[in-house]
């Protein structure tokens, strides 16, 4: 019940008074049938008595205008609905389909990061992605349901009109069909619950052999044949359970079809009897030909629309429980006014970031990624965090932005818990991870995407701004290539686009954490696409331009940790070392077995 | 029309013909069922003319109440209740050996053809044609068939009566037909005209479906700024569109209204004309049929537009099938036949006289002549006249800028890609497009973009080398030898553990972790030569130096490229090859390198003096 009244949310969401009155007025046609058939019995019976009172054509041939201009009128009134047809299916499919994929991604980007990371939402976001999709193709089933629910009930409101016992034998016969149709409707749902394990990895088999990504070793290898078989096994499994469950269906159907034909032969029986008892005209009788098949072809309708309603019934609850996951916590108590953390405070030298013994572990795992994590970040140092793969290093600059909650502990920003900032933070801070963007936009965009409000608003950064940051990051060759159009569009998505490389690409992202002039700036290994001699130029441009502001840079490269101010050792989910280059040089640690490894190589 | 048959011919061809039985048996029904709606108005005629008769009685009636029952049975039973299943069978056999056909040809497919852009494209239509489109495409085939049989029967049993009933009606008719298509290609036209905004917002959605783009956009505040404009281009588009349907939809739904009752009243005053010779069940089964028969054509006409669409898709399938698949190549032709020769050689390895020829030849694991490579449609050549050697047994760097030419040098050592000129040999073998199958034997790779293939440890390691799959100690040395032991030693399961995200409960691996997965799989084979392209990219320095010492274990007994930034890490390689924009500018070990103080000895400086 809950998942009805949620589709009735989304359709009471996306329908306008003008949509509503044209659903009305298709309604209204969907009566034509019933009124169809009485225009028929009476053309019919009409020809008869013309035909009985001697067929002239000067005479009495007036008889047959009457039937004929009511029938005029129903021939427009059934187009009526074609009328609305195209803006109806287009409203209800894509204004409720666009506003329910908004509405998942807006839900999408207010789940705290942490969760949304995780694989669990990843597939639940792509079901309900699935079901949008679903949702924007049969919204107008719904419509269908009662086109076709109204059109039965007229048709079998003008039968009623002969006789209440013909009517008895359509109602009965229908049944077992209806019941044929839920079973085969429940199995189908079944099945797709059963296969989609199944099916997953029947894509995925699958998007390896199309996509272009892996063909090179997919080739070398010549893995081809043992990835078809593979997806062979899948394939076949898959099409066997499906074919079984559409058997079982069949004979279900087969017994509803045999009931439905009954029917139609007894009340036709049934007229039959009362024409020769006289009582109804033969015109009832043609008429009633007409009932049967504008019944039957709406019964098709209604069913397969309920069918495929019901199947989204069953996934509605899946787009209902993302909806309602919990939230990022809201800021408790009074918000802290960004402006205070701008320039003045704190001053150059004091303390804005303090953590101490700060602990975290993912939802559900029972390993810490980080434990018992405690230093001190002054105003204007440049801070390196270095340690192995997996040692925690992004995890912790994603503490300190606020996008994890740490479980333990406390993380002071400029004197205030850093929850307490909620989303201001992102104004105040900017941050490039190692997987950044390569936006497929305007090279101005992709430069403004950290800034994407301000630019909305069209609220400050100007093109020279643009220009200077991407020529500190090593991209002069590229705007002198382009004559310094900014509106050139990157990347592969339009056929005018312009594809950069994989280290130009990376400089653009860093012009992105460059333009902001933010005051804290967070990189996470950002040269990872760069060939060793462009890292050395873009880093020490890069150190060199953020010289007096705060900036935490994770990195594997010694040579970017001996320049900056502060260096942090993260070692087995802990802090091992925190200190100067010289300092940490002075003592046998892993900070200096790590120089000393890279420095052996050299000699 | 010429699409559709196009389309028809091919899924004919490789889908359904090979179970044809089911295919035919569809068609019969679907006939049938056509037929059985001509015969319906009959049926009506008959039982109208007997109810009008004076004796009327039950005895008379009997014959006609079994057709309708038989009519009826055949729509309900055979309509719905056998066709849905039967249709399923066939198509999933026709989808099944369709997408086997589809994937063996991808595998076909030269490697450069595969990086063309269109060539994507074209695949992921002739995919979305075998996903999606393939069920309306079946569909319509029998719907339309039926529709036309239906509107055939009608006409000529109308005909029967008088041949302007059919004129008539198939006249009137067909302007509703036109303006249905004139109002498509208005649809048409308004989606090429959004397509630019269109796929600019589907790209914008997507990136909220990207694990890779959540970090920044949560983390910067683009989120919701990128959001509005998704919201808005959206409506945006659609009201164009509504427009549009707003007016098309008046037209077509007056224009059918009207001309569909202008045909059948010009039917009954023909009818009216003939003066009522006509009985009453006559006039009743003129009716029917009329009716019936407009409703049909308009039917047609809009299944005509779907069928039309889904078989723009197949074409692209039956193009993708009809690819050549030989690489493009210009200097192949003479290259051929000593090619096979070759092959032939190198296959009779048993006999005392191949054995001596192919020891003279072993002396040079590669040789590569006057290479030149350039990308379809780049101006300038990837490499120009490449020339160098490598000794049996012998290791080599390849090290130089970015965008320099080394992956590509690799993809051709590999065959993957045909060189424009030049010429390379692997053990004495010519490797272009034609031996990629020989390739195994002489040449593996370590791949810059490696595939990180979902299932278990074990499988991502022995892909290296099927045959092998069972041997355990070679896995557990070439997992000793790419470090990846350390990892999955600590899993429970071992190397049985599945990894990835595809297979509930398996375990997500970071980058670095894929990487040294990657290595065990290229240190897995057994090929005498073994090309590595930066095989350290995504690894910390301590893992990195780590994998250089045990490289060498592993290249023992093997000849050797190595890509790599890492110039310290390179030392120890017999020789290094430096490239710059596709040429090989310096060549010799590391001291003699360091001695000419050219680009090699500038490039380790600098790396030198900024790590130490």
């Amino acid at each position: 019940m809950k998942n009805f009244k949620a589709i009735l949310d989304i359709l009471r969401e996306n329908i306008s008074f003008k949509l509503g009155v044209m659903v009305v007025v298709t309604l209204f046609t969907c009566f034509v049938p019933g009124l169809w058939i009485l225009g028929v019995q009476r053309l019919v019976d009409a020809y008869g008595d013309w035909q009985h009172a001697g067929g002239n054509l000067r005479e009495n041939v007036g008889m047959l205008a009457a039937p004929l201009l009511l029938l005029a009128v129903l021939f427009l009134a059934k187009k009526l609905d074609q009328m609305f047809k195209i803006p109806i299916e287009l409203s209800l499919q894509e204004n409720i389909g666009n506003s329910l994929k908004v509405q998942l991604i807006r839900k999408g980007s207010r789940l705290p990061l942490v969760v949304r990371e995780s694989a669990e939402c990843q597939n639940q976001m792509e079901v309900c992605n699935a079901f949008v999709g679903e949702i924007s193709q049969k919204a107008n089933k719904v419509l269908l349901v009662f086109r076709s629910g109204i059109m039965m009930v007229s048709v079998v409101g003008a039968v009623s009109t002969l006789n209440p016992w013909i009517l008895l034998a359509l109602c009965v016969g229908t049944l077992p069909s209806f019941f044929s149709m839920v079973y085969a409707m429940n199995n189908a749902v079944k099945t797709d619950q059963e296969l989609g394990a199944r099916n997953r990895v029947l894509s995925y088999y699958a998007g390896l052999m199309t996509g272009v990504a892996y063909a090179k070793e997919l080739k070398a290898y010549r893995l081809y044949p043992v990835m078809i078989d593979r997806w062979k096994e899948e394939s076949i499994y898959i099409n066997r359970k499906r074919l079984l469950q559409e058997k079982k269906n069949a004979v279900s159907r087969l017994a509803g079809g045999i009931c439905l034909s009954c029917a139609f032969t007894v009340a036709a029986i049934l007229l039959m009897g009362l024409i020769m008892g006289g009582s109804v005209s033969v015109g009832a009788y043609v008429a009633m030909f007409g009932a049967i098949t504008s019944f039957s072809g709406a019964l098709g309708d209604f069913t397969v629309s309920v069918t495929d309603i019901m199947a989204l019934f069953g996934r509605v609850s899946v787009f209902r429980e993302f909806m309602e996951l919990e939230e990022k916590t809201a800021v408790q108590g009074e918000k802290i006014v960004p402006e205070s953390v701008g320039t003045g405070y704190p001053g150059i030298g004091e303390t804005c970031y303090r953590l101490q013994n700060v602990s975290f572990r993912y939802p559900g795992c029972m390993d810490y990624v980080l434990k018992d994590v405690s230093f001190e970040i002054r105003k204007g140092e440049r801070v390196a965090v270095v340690g192995e793969n997996g040692a925690g290093k992004s995890t912790l600059v994603k503490l300190m932005l606020n996008l994890y909650n740490r479980d333990l502990g406390e993380i002071l920003f400029c004197g205030k818990p850093v929850a307490a900032y909620g989303e201001e933070i992102k104004d105040i801070c900017d941050y490039l991870p190692q997987d950044f963007i390569r936006y497929q936009g305007s090279l101005r965009e992709n430069v403004l995407l950290h800034n994407m409000s301000r630019h909305v608003q069209n609220a400050g950064i100007s093109d020279e701004q643009i220009i200077r940051a991407l020529e500190r990051v090593g991209l002069s060759g590229l705007l002198e290539e382009t004559g310094y159009n900014l509106d050139i569009p990157l990347g592969k998505l339009f056929e005018d686009g312009r594809e950069l490389s994989g280290g130009q690409w990376q400089r653009v992202a860093l012009a992105r954490a460059l333009v902001g002039e933010s005051e804290y700036i967070f990189l996470d290994e950002p040269t990872s696409a760069l060939d060793p001699v462009s890292e050395i130029q873009v880093m020490e441009a890069f150190l060199e331009t953020v010289a007096g502001r705060t900036a935490v840079i994770v990195s594997h490269r010694i040579g970017v940790a001996r320049r900056c101010d502060k260096i942090l050792v993260i070692e087995r989910q802990r802090v091992a070392q925190f200190g100067t280059h010289a300092e940490l040089m002075g003592h046998a640690g892993p900070y200096r077995k790590m120089v000393e490894l890279q420095a052996s190589l050299y000699q | 029309m010429v699409k559709i048959w196009k389309t028809f011919r091919f899924v004919w061809k490789y889908g359904w013909k090979k179970k044809p039985f089911g295919f035919i048996l569809l068609t019969a029904l679907t006939l049938l069922v056509g037929l059985l709606l001509v015969a319906g108005t009959w049926i009506t005629k008959a039982s109208v003319d007997a109810l009008g008769q004076a004796d009327l009685s039950w005895q008379l009636l009997a014959p006609v109440l079994l057709a309708l029952f038989l009519k009826e049975l055949g729509l309900n039973c055979g309509y719905s209740g056998i066709m849905p299943v039967l249709e399923s069978k066939v198509r999933m056999d026709a989808v099944h050996s369709l997408e086997c056909r589809m994937y063996q040809k991808i595998g076909r497919l030269p490697v450069r053809v595969r990086e063309q852009e269109t060539v994507q494209e074209r695949i992921a239509r002739a995919e979305r044609f075998l996903g999606q489109e393939f069920w309306l495409f079946q569909f319509e085939c029998v719907f339309v068939f039926r529709l036309l049989a239906t509107c055939f029967g009608l006409a000529l049993s109308l005909a029967y009566w008088s041949v302007w009933f059919p004129a008539i009606t198939i006249g009137l008719v067909m302007p509703v037909i036109l303006i249905r298509l004139k109002n498509n290609e208005n649809l048409y036209r308004i989606n090429q005209k959004q397509q630019r905004r269109k796929r600019r917002n589907e790209y914008l959605c997507g990136l909220f479906f990207d694990m890779s783009a959540l970090g920044e956009l949560s983390a910067t505040g683009a989120e919701t700024p990128v959001i509005d404009i998704v919201e808005r281009t959206a409506k945006e588009l659609t009201e164009e569109r509504y427009a549009q349907g707003q007016k098309d939809g008046l037209i077509q739904g007056a224009s059918e209204g009207i001309l569909s009752f202008v045909s059948f009243a010009v039917c009954v005053l023909l009818v009216v004309a003939k003066g009522g010779h006509m009985t009453v069940g006559t006039f009743a089964f003129l009716l029917e049929s009329v009716f019936l028969l407009q409703e049909e054509m308009i039917n047609l006409g809009f299944n005509l537009k779907y069928f039309h669409q889904s078989a723009l898709y197949g074409v692209d399938l039956a193009e993708l099938d009809a690819m050549e698949e030989r690489q493009g190549n210009s200097c192949c032709g003479s290259g051929l036949l000593d090619n096979m020769e070759e092959r032939q050689g190198a296959s009779c390895g048993g006999s005392a006289l191949c054995e001596s020829s192919r020891e003279v030849q072993n002396r040079l694991a590669v040789e590569v002549k006057g290479l030149t490579f350039s990308y379809p449609g780049a101006v300038e050549p990837v490499l120009k006249n490449v020339s160098f050697t490598l000794a049996d047994g012998e290791t080599i760097a390849l090290v130089g800028p970015n965008g320099g030419g080394k992956s590509t040098l690799i993809s051709l050592l590999l065959g993957l890609y045909p060189p424009d000129s030049g010429e390379i040999r692997i053990y004495g073998a010519s490797v272009d497009g034609m031996s990629r199958e020989q390739g195994r034997e002489s040449a593996a790779a370590i791949f810059q973009s490696f595939l990180k293939y979902e299932t278990t440890v074990k499988d991502n390691i022995v892909l290296g080398n099927i045959p092998q799959s069972d041997n355990r100690e070679l896995i557990s040395r070439a997992a000793r030898l790419s470090t990846a032991e350390t990892f999955f030693g600590r899993l429970e399961k071992g190397i049985d553990t599945k990894v990835g995200s595809v297979y509930q409960g398996a375990v997500n691996l970071s980058g670095g972790q894929w990487q040294r997965l990657a290595v065990a799989r290229g240190f897995f084979t057994d090929t005498a030569l073994l090309l590595l392209d930066e095989p350290n990219a995504a690894v910390d320095p301590v893992t990195e130096a780590e994998l250089f010492r045990r490289y060498r274990e592993g290249m023992e007994g093997r000849s050797g490229i190595i890509v790599s930034h890492r110039l310290a890490a390179l030392q120890k390689v017999d020789r290094i090859l430096v490239l710059e924009a596709g040429e090989i500018v310096e060549e010799g070990s590391h001291e003699e390198l360091m001695g000419r103080k050219g680009l090699y000895y500038e490039m380790y400086l600098r790396q030198k003096n900024w790590t130490v």
